[in-house]
């Protein structure tokens, strides 16, 4: 993307805030005149005073006063407006940028970068929020100023004169600030990236301290730090390399441009007078003009910036509302046809050629070895991913005809590796059903067993569980997450491994509770421990991506494959374990 | 605010002295060009001289407006190497309890976005501003000594209110600023817990409402920080007032009444008024630099509170021990996460070297947290716990999490590769050792089955691998460190009967002679331990070997009998 097109798009994108932003440009356009106006009058004063013309001191003292109030009044006016387009903005861009990192959710975030994303938005966003409060109004009073002034001098003063200083005004304007911006646009965007990796490998190093500190990976993780710091360091280097250069060429173009004005004045015939009042507006022109280089350094970065906001926005979500979604299916059916499925860049699928059905109200439960698809069947159910062949159902249409909500809410899922929000227990709860009453929070923890461990805890269900639950248990974690998929009701109820980290005793007192609440419900169980699947209505049994086995618990004992394999080997552990 | 700054005071004095020659060429460039006006005046050309003058002030003004940035921004770029270095290590101190008091989401805003403001603040601003602050004291002399003693003894009044408003200024943006870190450290914890548990918002149809919370609260901030914004941008139309009146008007009306008087000649009258860009310079620096120098100061509190919080496990500078035996012991240790609700209360049992003893008991019984006690993550509320014989509150605690191996409850995996992933454990590892290590987890196959095998990314804490997957990665990185005592917590929760067996057996066969705490749900797992210790509600129940156990009726014994009604 080239920078006009960038600077277009972020336009485009500011349109709401022409108002205040135009507003901002005028005031700081009519700030800066009167700032150079200021010298001039100065300037004209004493020439006049020097001309032997004592009775101007006082209008001139007086019209200063007036000026200089009035540049005050204006420079508010151009502060606030500025601020409010620049904190409006930033607003609006952070959540633009949530809606459309959402609609791309589980399948372009889970398992990415998290880190580098919190670098987009918190801080690439932070850079662009420059393109509009300091770049806009900046670049046009440096073209709005000099045009008036080089008029102000040209007619009034000495033509020559403004022919001679407008070369200056355009080098320290366009020319300087254009030789680099090639070498600043690379250097921007390897900052811009470096500071992205940084992010990331703070987070890492911050969520997994613990594992930092128990394999002794503290000093590596500083010296991979340092080193990612120093390739931050080289591109900061490079800029300031630029800056400096800039700032020398640009100071010295303002002090000879300064002394140039001063000659020709003097080789024009100028009087001694005019050649002050003409030095004294040139000088003050430079000020705008120069400001063109302030913003450069860091335009650059709001650009770069940009690019990486977009990099990740502009990716279309994998799974989109169908253009005419068809009604929710009245049963809770569940269908695999021919499922072939593969994750991006994995060669071999992850599940191939699958096929079932469940049933509304039976309840199915999934075994097979570890990385054999289960929790992928799930995912698909979600529609988190599109099948590259097959069709999924749900109540015998297909997801992908289904409205994204519709689908959702008729799933409610216990995911292998539950998430809980740094929030309140209850908070947490009311994910499932944000209009959930306290009675009806006790009762899907009382099922979960869960209940009175919560009431224990000095602050009962406001007791903040700190981030992905980390001030409760492990099992304790799991039990809100049962707890939590309960309260929302759904037809279709998902465990996926949902109490292996819970003891005995605690997963056949939330076994009973499921048995009875599952009633009418569809249930899908995934579990390794095969004692808590024996009694569904049939298991199926995956290996390597395949369903190899389906059948009862008596049916697939029969058969002497894979399952009677599994089940024998358990029944062997716990012969051992019984003595 | 001196410890922070300090690894760049050199280039920020630098930069002083060189945006004060940098003035001092300015003005003596407008002074030249006040003689050269004054020549013209009377009548004569301007005096090659006074032209060489002129192009050696603007050379020299060039050169030096260089400078300033190629010192300041290169120190900058180092400063924040080394802030951030001075952070982690610090949250390193602070260590496991972070975990569960601090939001992710703030610290590396902390690490990132404060740190560079700090660096920016020190490095690019804090040295011109020092300077310009002082400029006008160096401008005024020079209008004394060339121009006129008078003007610049009156406008010498004004100078003391420039350092003053600058105060009043920073006093008054100081709450908008800090305000504003604040928000956006808020902001970004959110955002870091909302990206991270997207799937979980549309797992529930709540992304959009989510987001839209997340926008509420951000617009409310935005709201606070204008109103906070349109009162104190008053200080700043006062300070932008004041000065114009104070400097450009008054030299104006000085330079016109002392020439009248006849004390200066118009050249100096005309330089007198071109000098007062100098003299306001300091309040455009003010303003320019609103969001850098506020900014850079609310970060640099920011970091300062952070480097300034104590650990809750505070470490001791000891000698690790000589000798270390493998045997652990808890002697009567208690522990309470919040005051008055007691997790741990006096648990003692011991584990010879070479033993392995299983850990069990219900949920939320404190079973995790013994672990977390034995490596040092957390100090006990009372007790003594030994290693090696050593009471681990008196050795280095680095020394004490070498000599244990952990597999957590909630795998960690970090954004990588499998290889960098295993090489945490043991970052000289040959691939040969890798694989070992791989084989004793019962993941080989997996691996050698990818396209990529080692080099095959595991995603953002392990999420690209199924769950199974993950925590067999974990248990083959604590193989590969290799240490003496193993702490196992739930090790194959999430693993397959088949694969189970085959670890258990694996690590038994890699355990001989390891000292082994093994914290389980499934029995088969325990089965082989030596001992069994029982942790009910934060107390040990009971404890001895499988037979033991067996003989009574508690926990163990009813969880072993359940387990066996259901599956027959
Ligand atoms: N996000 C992902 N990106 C790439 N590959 C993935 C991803 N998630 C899973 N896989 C791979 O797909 C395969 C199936 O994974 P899945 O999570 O469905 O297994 P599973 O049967 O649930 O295993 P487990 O019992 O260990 O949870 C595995 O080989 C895994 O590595
Ligand atoms: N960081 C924390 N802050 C406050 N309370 C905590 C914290 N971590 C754990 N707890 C509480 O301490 C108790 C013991 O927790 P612990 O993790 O040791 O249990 P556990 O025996 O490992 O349970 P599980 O089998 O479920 O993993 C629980 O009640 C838990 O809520
Ligand atoms: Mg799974
Ligand atoms: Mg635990």
């Amino acid at each position: 993307m080239t920078r006009t097109q960038i600077s277009l798009r972020l336009l485009h994108f500011g349109r709401p805030l022409m108002t205040p932003l135009a507003v901002s440009v005028t005031f700081r356009v009519l700030q800066m005149c009167l700032g150079i106006a200021l010298y001039g009058v100065g300037a004209w004063g004493v020439v006049h005073v020097a001309s032997g013309d004592p009775s101007v001191i006082v209008p001139v003292a007086v019209a200063m006063v007036v000026m200089a109030f009035a540049k005050g009044l204006f420079r508010y006016v151009e502060q606030y407006a500025g601020h409010y387009v620049a904190f409006k903005l930033l607003a609006m861009l952070r959540d633009d940028f949530y809606q459309r990192i959402e609609p791309q959710a589980p399948a372009g975030v889970e398992g990415t970068r998290t880190g580098d994303l919190l670098a987009r938005v918190m801080k690439d966003i932070d850079r662009i929020e420059v393109f509009y409060a300091h770049t806009i109004a900046p670049s046009l009073a440096a073209v709005i100023v000099p045009v008036i002034s080089l008029s102000v001098l040209g007619a009034g003063y000495s033509p020559v004169v403004a022919l001679v200083l407008a070369p200056f005004l355009l080098g320290v304007g366009v020319v300087v600030p254009w030789l680099s911006h090639r070498a600043a646009a690379t250097a921007a965007t390897d900052l811009r990236r470096a500071r992205g990796e940084i992010s990331q490998h703070l987070t890492d190093g911050v969520q997994g301290v613990r594992e930092v500190l128990a394999f002794g990976y503290g000093t590596r993780r500083l010296a991979e730090l340092e080193a990612l710091g120093s390739s931050g360091t080289s591109a900061i280097s490079r800029l300031g390399t630029l800056i400096s250069m800039r700032r020398g060429l640009n100071e010295f173009l303002v002090g000879a441009g300064v002394i140039t004005i001063l000659l020709t004045g003097w080789a024009q015939g100028l009087s001694w007078q005019d050649i002050a009042v003409t030095v004294a507006i040139g000088l003050a022109t430079f000020g705008p003009v120069l400001g063109v280089e302030e913003f450069m350094a860091d335009l650059e970065q709001a650009f770069a910036g940009a690019r990486r906001i977009w990099e990740i926005t502009d990716r279309p979500p994998l799974v989109t509302d169908p253009p005419a979604p068809e009604p929710r299916p009245a049963t809770a059916s569940i269908g695999f046809d021919s499922v072939t499925f593969a994750y991006p860049g994995q060669s071999p699928p992850a599940l191939s050629g699958v096929s079932f059905t469940v049933p509304a109200g039976s309840r199915y439960a999934v075994v097979g070895a570890s990385g054999s698809g289960k929790s992928t069947l799930v995912s698909l159910l979600l529609r988190f991913w599109e099948p590259q062949s097959g069709t999924v159902c749900v109540g015998g249409t297909p997801v992908d005809r289904l409205g994204l909500n519709d689908l959702r809410d008729l799933v409610a899922v216990v995911g292998q590796r539950t998430f809980l929000f740094n929030d309140t227990v209850a908070a947490n709860l009311r994910l499932a059903r944000p209009d959930a009453t306290q009675e009806q929070l006790e009762a899907v923890c009382r099922q979960a067993a869960l209940h009175d461990t919560i009431m224990e805890m000095p602050e009962g269900y406001d007791t903040v569980v700190g981030e992905m639950g980390e001030r409760l248990s492990g099992g304790q974690r799991q039990r809100l997450a049962i707890a939590r998929a309960l309260l929302k009701d759904a037809p279709i109820l998902v465990l996926d491994e949902a109490t292996s980290e819970l003891d005995v005793h605690t997963e056949a007192e939330i076994q009973r509770q499921i048995d009875d609440l599952a009633r009418g419900r569809t249930l899908l169980v995934i579990a390794h421990r095969l004692a808590t699947v024996t009694d569904a209505d049939r298991i199926l049994v995956m290996d390597r991506g395949r369903l190899v086995e389906q059948g009862t618990h008596r049916e697939l004992l029969a058969r002497q494959g894979a399952y009677a394999r599994l089940y024998a080997r358990q029944a062997d552990d716990l012969d051992r374990a019984a003595g | 605010m001196e410890s922070l700054m300090r690894p760049i005071r050199g280039p920020v004095l630098l930069s002083v002295l060189g945006t004060w020659l940098q003035a001092l060429a300015t003005t003596a460039l407008l002074l030249l060009v006040g003689t050269a006006i004054g020549q013209i005046h009377r009548g004569g050309a301007p005096e090659t001289a006074v032209i060489a003058g002129l192009f050696a002030a603007a050379a020299a003004r060039a050169l030096l407006a260089a400078a300033v940035p190629a010192i300041t921004v290169r120190a900058g770029g180092r400063l924040e190497v080394g802030l951030r270095d001075r952070i982690y290590r610090h949250l390193l101190r602070l260590g496991a309890p972070l975990r569960s008091r601090e939001q992710t989401g703030r610290l590396v805003s902390t690490g990132t976005e404060a740190v560079e403001l700090v660096s920016t603040y020190y490095a690019t601003f804090l040295g011109p501003i020092l300077a310009s602050m002082t400029v006008p004291i160096l401008v005024l002399v020079a209008i004394g000594v060339f121009v006129d003693p008078w003007t610049a003894l009156i406008l010498a009044i004004v100078v003391p209110a420039i350092p003053l408003t600058v105060g009043v200024f920073q006093r008054g943006f100081a709450k908008v600023s800090d305000g504003y870190r604040d928000t956006a450290n808020h902001l970004a914890a959110r955002f870091l817990d909302a990206l991270q548990g997207l799937s979980t918002l549309k797992l529930f149809n709540q992304g959009t409402a989510h987001g839209r919370a997340l926008a509420r609260s951000s617009e409310e901030l935005r709201r606070a920080i204008m109103r906070l914004l349109a009162g104190n941008q008053v200080i700043l139309f006062v300070v932008d007032t004041v000065f114009s009146l104070g400097m450009i008007t008054t030299a104006t009306v000085l330079a016109m009444v002392r020439m009248r008087e006849g004390a200066i000649d118009a050249g100096e009258a005309v330089a007198l008024v071109l000098l007062t860009t100098q003299l306001v310079e300091p309040l455009d620096k003010v303003g320019q630099f609103f969001y850098v120098g506020m900014g850079g100061a609310a970060a640099a509190k920011e970091i300062r509170a952070q480097l300034a919080e104590k650990p809750a496990v505070a470490d001791t500078e000891t000698q690790a021990p000589e000798r270390a035996g493998s045997d652990v012991s808890f002697e009567g240790v208690s522990f309470a996460y919040l005051p008055d609700t007691p997790v741990l209360r006096e648990v003692g049992f011991t584990i010879a070297p070479g033993e392995k003893v299983a850990l069990v008991g219900p949920s939320g019984s404190g079973k995790t947290t013994v672990a977390a006690l034995l490596q040092r993550n957390l100090d006990p509320g009372g007790g003594v716990i030994r290693v090696g014989g050593h009471d681990i509150t008196s050795v280095p605690a680095a020394w004490v999490r070498e000599q244990i191996s952990v597999v957590a409850q909630s795998t960690y995996l970090f954004t990588g590769t499998l290889r960098d992933n295993l090489l945490v454990a043991a970052p000289d590892a040959d691939d040969e050792r890798l694989w070992d290590a791989l084989r004793t987890a019962n993941l080989d196959e997996f691996v050698r089955g990818l396209p990529d095998g080692l080099d095959t990314p595991t995603g953002e804490r392990g999420l690209m691998l199924s769950g199974g997957q993950a925590q067999r990665t974990a248990i083959a990185r604590a193989v590969l460190k290799d240490s003496p005592i193993l702490v196992l917590d739930e090790p194959t929760s999430n693993v397959d009967l088949e694969s189970e067996a085959a670890i258990l057996a694996a690590l038994d066969r890699l355990t001989v002679g390891r000292t082994v705490l093994m914290i389980a749900h499934r029995l088969s797992t325990v089965r082989d331990a030596d001992r069994i210790v029982v942790l009910e509600d934060g107390l040990v129940t009971e404890q001895g070997s499988h037979d033991e156990l067996m003989t009574g009726g508690g926990h163990y014994a009813r969880a072993v009998r359940r387990t066996e009604v259901e599956t027959r």
